[in-house]
């Protein structure tokens, strides 16, 4: 609000570093509204200047409007093309692209989150990461086939990259498009116990759970998806592994109250409905 | 009466349709069953009232549920519905429905919720309570005219509780009805957060009402009929072990382990849902996580509304069906006895739907073959979705222990339903409510078995026979059922019982366990005739099938 004060007060005294520094000062403190004022009047000065058009993009960008963000940045590299300053500023730029999607993505603004990393992909279709991202936008947004495409582009950019595949978990089984690079992938690493899941998800196949978990023994997805398939008796003994890796995975606590429960072993079952619910109750 | 209805049957030939499997991979399969539920015009012209057009405030979303209930004692079941404005209350003529509001006693007051029916002071005259937001009303029924009670029964006439479930339950088997009335959150419309102002209000991209989750949870009343007509809240000593984490909604009142004592169970929305047991002493504890009737069967916090209490597979045992969101299927509880439930939902067929938003549940042998189906009203909570917000109704049809899936009737944005035989002819009728539409009513078309209707009169314990369990042997198959008080989603069921006799001339054998404990046998009993039973005094009448 002081700084707005300024602007109408004493807008004309003050030069465009002095509108850059009280809005990169703003960016710092987290005042998001201020710093866009202050460097949305250091861009009206000092048009030709690129720091001034770095410094507003980052300040648009958080404040919501990702398309006006791009715009400056790319006013940027007119001014100063092949500059090692705008580089390295089209470069945090990305990361910060990156950063406020995955904000908007915890705060449960899937569409806001989407619009910021829709303009982010255009921009930087190279960055596997702004891609991955926007598969879980769009996933948040019960929007599956694009999601899949998103996660599919992540992936052809990076295809070493494990993490990118596991985006993918709670989408398979995806098709032909996404079963040909999860065998890919697993060819070219006979050891990712996550390949091998994954792998396992897309084809429904239960022996490559036990591939996966042959290959990582703490590798406890795999163990879970495979009590579902496994007989009574092997799928208490997969959850019991199960809860030893991860104690705080309450799905399998109640998994094995339910198995404890068809096998008339009431004891345990309470035992296990209780240590559930108490695991539900820590994550309120 | 049956011609009225049938004629108006013939005047919608079409009009929702009928039952349309659901075709999902996976569980067991089923034939479908011979019988089909078409919508009818009984005269239900009210254009019911509840929120707006946009999904502002989750005060919206919940709507409102339905009584079957002979309010005027003509022995004809009229039908009371809760709502947005004002209460509706139609009288069942015999040749259709007329709306009597005016005149009723019944007031106009806002955001009208549930409604659950018993005669508290025992004059032979069925009461009501109507759940709101802001205070519930308890409604005297003297001769036929209901006048507002709450005041001087004891209970707060203002306030910012979200009630919503209710039931009359003789949980301390003093004779006397008790209340218990569930709660969903603590919501003020004052402070209340707009669309989209948090991660609570947001759902697939959409900016929505906020919440239930980032509202603060609330726990359900249990109040005492002192007699005198006074109620009193005895909550906080009667009602044990209830964390106070639940947005409660739909409650169901039975008695789970047989003992001959009421037990509660509240389906809760995004939290586990309550299971009370009576410790008969007057107090209950709440033992849903133990028992193993909280979550999903993945563990999942549900996001339940209705409940219903119904023997599954004739073991004698009460099991458990609660209608959940979307996403979610409905659940079934199989009571294994001994406080110990196993979700069933997979193996018995009702896993395959999950594309239903439900709401209120009704227990019916639809075709009388003596085995229960189940019918559920469903609707999405976000007007926004348009389309979408209306859908048609689930029918769960009884196999044999596996149900087979269908959707059935019109779509429509549904919340309660009731179940009770509007016409006599030996068959339930479905009635829902709909959310600023005019209610349905659905009428069994095709082939069924025979069947015997049981009416009870209570004499030393509730003349509403609240908490009486009556036991149907047919063909050395025993059928169990409670005379109950709310249920469904904020919805009463008729209290006359209706039971499927199949192929069989007659039930073999009918026991009547009174809510006092003792227990009563009729004897054989003669196919097509509901029959009224005194406590006592046995069968005092027969009213043939229309």
């Amino acid at each position: 609000m002081a700084l707005v004060l300024a602007l109408l007060l004493f807008g004309a005294q003050l030069g465009a570093n002095d509108w850059l520094q009280k809005g990169i000062a703003a960016l710092k403190a987290g005042n998001v509204v201020e710093a866009r004022a202050a460097l949305e009047e250091a861009v009206k000065l000092a048009p030709g200047e690129p720091v001034m058009w770095l410094a507003v993009a980052d300040a648009r960008l958080r404040s919501g409007d990702a398309a006006l963000a791009m715009a400056a940045m790319e006013q940027a590299g007119k001014l100063a093309p092949g500059s090692p300053m705008v580089d390295r500023g089209r470069l945090m730029f990305a990361r910060r692209m990156g950063e406020v999607g995955q904000g908007l993505l915890d705060a449960r603004q899937e569409k806001r989150a989407e619009a910021v990393l829709q303009v982010a992909v255009k921009a930087f279709p190279k960055k596997a990461e702004l891609w991955r991202l926007l598969g879980l936008a769009l996933y948040a947004q019960g929007r599956n086939a694009p999601a899949v495409a998103a996660f599919v582009a992540a992936i052809d950019l990076a295809p070493e990259e494990e993490s990118l595949y596991a985006g993918l978990e709670t989408l398979l089984p995806a098709g032909k498009a996404v079963e040909a690079r999860l065998a890919k992938y697993v060819a070219g690493h006979a050891g990712s116990a996550l390949g091998w899941y994954l792998l396992g998800l897309e084809r429904g196949d239960a022996a490559l759970w036990e591939k996966a978990w042959a290959s990582d023994a703490k590798f406890w997805p795999a163990a879970f998806a495979l009590h579902k398939r496994a007989e009574p008796g092997r799928a208490i003994e997969l959850l019991e592994r199960v809860v030893e890796l991860n104690p705080e995975y309450a799905p399998a606590y109640y998994a094995l109250a339910q198995l404890y429960a068809k096998q008339g072993a009431r004891g345990k079952a309470l035992a296990a409905r209780k240590r559930h619910h108490e695991l539900v109750k820590e994550t309120q | 009466m049956t011609a009225w209805l049938l004629s108006g049957l013939l005047l919608f030939q079409g009009m929702g349709g009928g039952p349309r499997p659901v075709k999902q991979a996976g569980g067991p399969k089923v034939a479908a069953p011979a019988f089909t539920l078409r919508e009818v015009p009984i005269g239900l012209t009210a254009k019911h009232r509840y929120g707006d057009r946009t999904s502002k405030y989750i005060l919206s979303m919940t709507g409102n549920g339905v009584a079957i209930v002979d309010f005027d004692n003509d022995g004809k079941p009229d039908l009371l519905f809760a709502d947005g404005v004002a209460p509706v209350l139609y009288k069942n003529s015999g040749k259709g429905f007329v709306d009597v509001s005016a005149g009723s006693g019944l007031t106009a007051r806002p955001w009208g919720q549930g409604v659950c029916a018993g005669d508290f002071d025992n004059d032979g005259w069925t009461d009501v309570l109507l759940t709101y937001y802001g205070a519930s009303r308890l409604y005297r029924n003297e001769q036929g005219k209901f006048r507002d009670v709450t005041g001087a029964a004891g209970m707060p006439t203002d306030g910012k509780r979200f009630a919503t479930g209710c039931a009359f339950v003789d949980y301390d088997r003093d004779g006397s009805l008790d209340l218990i009335v569930s709660n969903y959150v603590g919501f003020d419309l004052a402070t209340a957060a707009q669309p989209g102002a948090t991660k609570y209000c947001t759902w697939l991209g959409l900016e929505v009402f906020c919440g239930p989750r980032g509202f603060p949870t609330d726990r359900p009343i249990l109040y005492h009929n002192d007699g005198g007509g006074k109620f009193s809240d005895v909550s906080e000593k009667a009602l044990k072990g209830i964390s106070g984490l639940h947005y409660g909604l739909g409650v169901v009142t039975a008695d789970f382990d047989g003992d001959g004592w009421m037990d509660i169970y509240i389906a809760c929305d995004s939290t586990p849902g309550i299971l009370l047991r009576n410790n008969r002493d007057g107090t209950m504890t709440d033992v849903a996580v133990e028992a193993g009737a909280a979550y999903g069967a993945d563990g999942e916090e549900l996001g339940s509304m209705g409940v219903a209490a119904v023997d599954i597979d004739g073991d004698g045992r009460l099991d458990l069906v609660k209608t959940n969101f979307i996403d979610e299927t409905p659940s079934l509880y199989r009571n294994l006895g001994d406080w110990f439930f196993v979700d069933a939902t997979q193996e018995t067929g009702f896993g395959r739907d999950a594309t239903a938003v439900g709401w209120g549940v009704g227990v019916m042998d639809f075709d009388m073959d003596g085995r229960p189906d189940l019918i559920m009203a469903n609707g999405h909570i976000y007007p926004e979705l348009k389309a979408a917000y209306r859908q048609s109704k689930s029918l769960y049809w009884n196999g044999g222990g596996v149900f087979a899936t269908l959707r059935t009737g019109a779509a429509m944005a549904s919340r309660g339903l009731a179940v009770g035989d509007l016409d006599g002819d030996g068959v339930a009728e479905v009635v829902v409510a709909n959310m600023n539409a005019s209610p349905s009513v659905y009428k069994v078309e095709g082939k069924r078995g025979a069947s015997i209707g049981v009416r009870l009169e209570g004499t030393r314990g509730n003349r509403s026979a609240i908490g009486a369990r009556v036991k149907v042997i047919v063909a050395g198959k025993t059928q169990t059922e409670e005379v109950r008080s709310g249920g469904s989603y904020g919805s009463q069921h008729d209290f006359t019982l209706l039971f499927g006799l199949g192929t069989a001339k007659e039930a073999e054998r009918v026991e009547v366990r009174w809510p006092n404990g003792e227990t009563e046998v009729m004897g054989k009993l003669e196919a097509g005739a509901m029959y009224r039973m005194k406590e006592g005094a046995g069968v005092v009448g027969r009213v043939p099938w229309r």
